[in-house]
């Protein structure tokens, strides 16, 4: 039965990561906690062997957080990186950086979604009816298609299963979408997850196991294809 | 074919790769004897491998990764090299509120201070009282002030009596014979001889 195991056990995020695939980085491999330790001493040449190591990761998780806008996600990652570095003296080095790293781009990215929502509600109203228990319908607006122009080739199938991803993605809070982005795209642990969004592990379990079922609910017809 | 109900979270776990090793053998010991969970975890791993491979974000070209790190690099050490006043002069929410907070204390010392100072040191009433000193008088100080007016008309009298009569007696003589006072000139010298 093992062998039927999903790809989504946990995996160090470091390994997807490794500087060993970067082909712009040369010279010895620094463990983060030596890098990290230069780089709370200004070294520049850790600060961009950090950044070198967690820039693509730190990239997707925006991409996939702002609903595939490829730009915003640049400059989110961009800001998340200059907070952390503005503040890598306050790192207590408790968690891996990483999941330190993690947890600020995902804050940089819950706010600029919560900015982008208000601006759109102030502009746009009648794309956000409330529903009948008065929480906010999710625009589809919001989670545009994310390689529209780059996949012109794709088929009508793979079209159908991308839309009907993105509607079932929809039907989730923010945090539950937020936690099975991070499990199932990013390859997060549960304990990851936990501690990138300072909640317990408990919490992320329960929200993760909700999201799952609304999503394999959402996506029952595609069990079989 | 019915999945356990009581097996679905763990079932979830499982797929996810998320239980324990004693609790993942269990389930996988479940899963050999029960068609409807064995059907169940396989329609889950065929959806989430779905959603992982169509939500797939665009990695990162080399370029793009590079141009990325070295702007990150630039704005750093744009921002270390800020002026110091001009790093004084960043108006951040943590520096904006500590700063408010000792202002406003400030300003309270200053009032209480100031407070105590003026009410220790002038020990005077506000100028609105002295405005008021008219009202505030009792009616034995007024009897004094009438009293005032009478000695000072008294005066008056005397010293016309004495440009009239410059050989006459003195004040202290007047005051001797206090009884001869309201008489006439020609009565006056009657008496006094």
């Amino acid at each position: 039965m093992s062998n039927e195991h999903l790809n989504l056990a946990k995996q160090p995020s470091q390994a997807n990561d490794n500087p060993a695939n970067e082909p712009i980085s040369s010279g010895p491999v620094y463990a983060d906690e030596e890098l990290v330790r230069r780089a709370k001493n200004d070294d520049p040449w850790a600060i961009e062997q950090l950044v070198l190591r967690y820039q693509k990761k730190a990239y997707a998780i925006a991409f996939q957080m702002l609903a595939g806008d490829a730009e915003e996600a640049r400059d989110r990652t961009q800001d998340a990186f200059l907070q952390a570095f503005r503040r890598i003296k306050q790192f207590k080095e408790k968690s891996s950086f990483y999941t330190w790293l993690y947890r600020i781009v995902i804050n940089t990215c819950i706010d600029a979604r919560r900015r982008r929502r208000r601006w759109q509600e102030l502009f746009f109203p009648w794309r956000f009816e409330k529903n009948k228990d008065g929480s906010p319908q999710h625009s589809l607006e919001e989670f545009p298609d994310t390689d529209r122009n780059s996949d012109p080739l794709a088929t009508a199938s793979h079209r159908q299963l991308k839309d009907d991803i993105k509607n079932a993605l929809n039907n989730l809070s923010a945090r539950q979408r937020t936690i099975f982005q991070l499990k199932v795209l990013q390859e997060m642990s549960i304990a990851e997850i936990a501690e990138s969004m300072g909640l317990a592990e408990g919490t992320v379990k329960t929200h993760l196991f909700r999201a799952t079922r609304i999503v394999q609910k959402q996506l029952k017809g595609w069990t079989e294809v | 074919m019915q999945t356990c109900e009581h097996l679905k979270e763990n079932l979830t776990l499982y797929t996810y790769g998320e239980l324990d090793p004693v609790t993942s053998r269990e389930v996988e010991n479940h899963l050999k004897s029960c068609e409807g969970c064995r059907q169940e975890h396989r329609r889950l791993s065929t959806i989430l491998a779905k959603v992982k491979q169509a939500s797939a974000a665009p990695q990162l070209s080399p370029r793009e990764a590079r141009a990325l790190a070295s702007d990150i690099s630039r704005k750093l050490k744009a921002g270390s090299r800020r002026t110091w006043w001009r790093q004084y002069l960043d108006l951040t929410p943590s520096r904006l509120i500590p700063a408010a907070v000792i202002t406003a204390a400030l300003i309270i010392a200053v009032a209480i201070i100031g407070y105590l100072n003026l009410s220790r040191t002038t020990g005077m009433p506000p100028v609105s009282m002295n405005q008021n000193e008219e009202l505030m008088l009792s009616d034995k100080d007024m009897e004094i002030l009438d009293n005032l007016e009478l000695l000072k008309e008294m005066e008056s009298i005397q010293k016309l009596s004495r440009l009239v009569d410059p050989n006459g007696k003195t004040d202290s003589q007047w005051d001797r014979g206090n009884d001869t006072r309201g008489m006439r000139q020609d009565e006056y010298r009657h008496y006094s001889v």
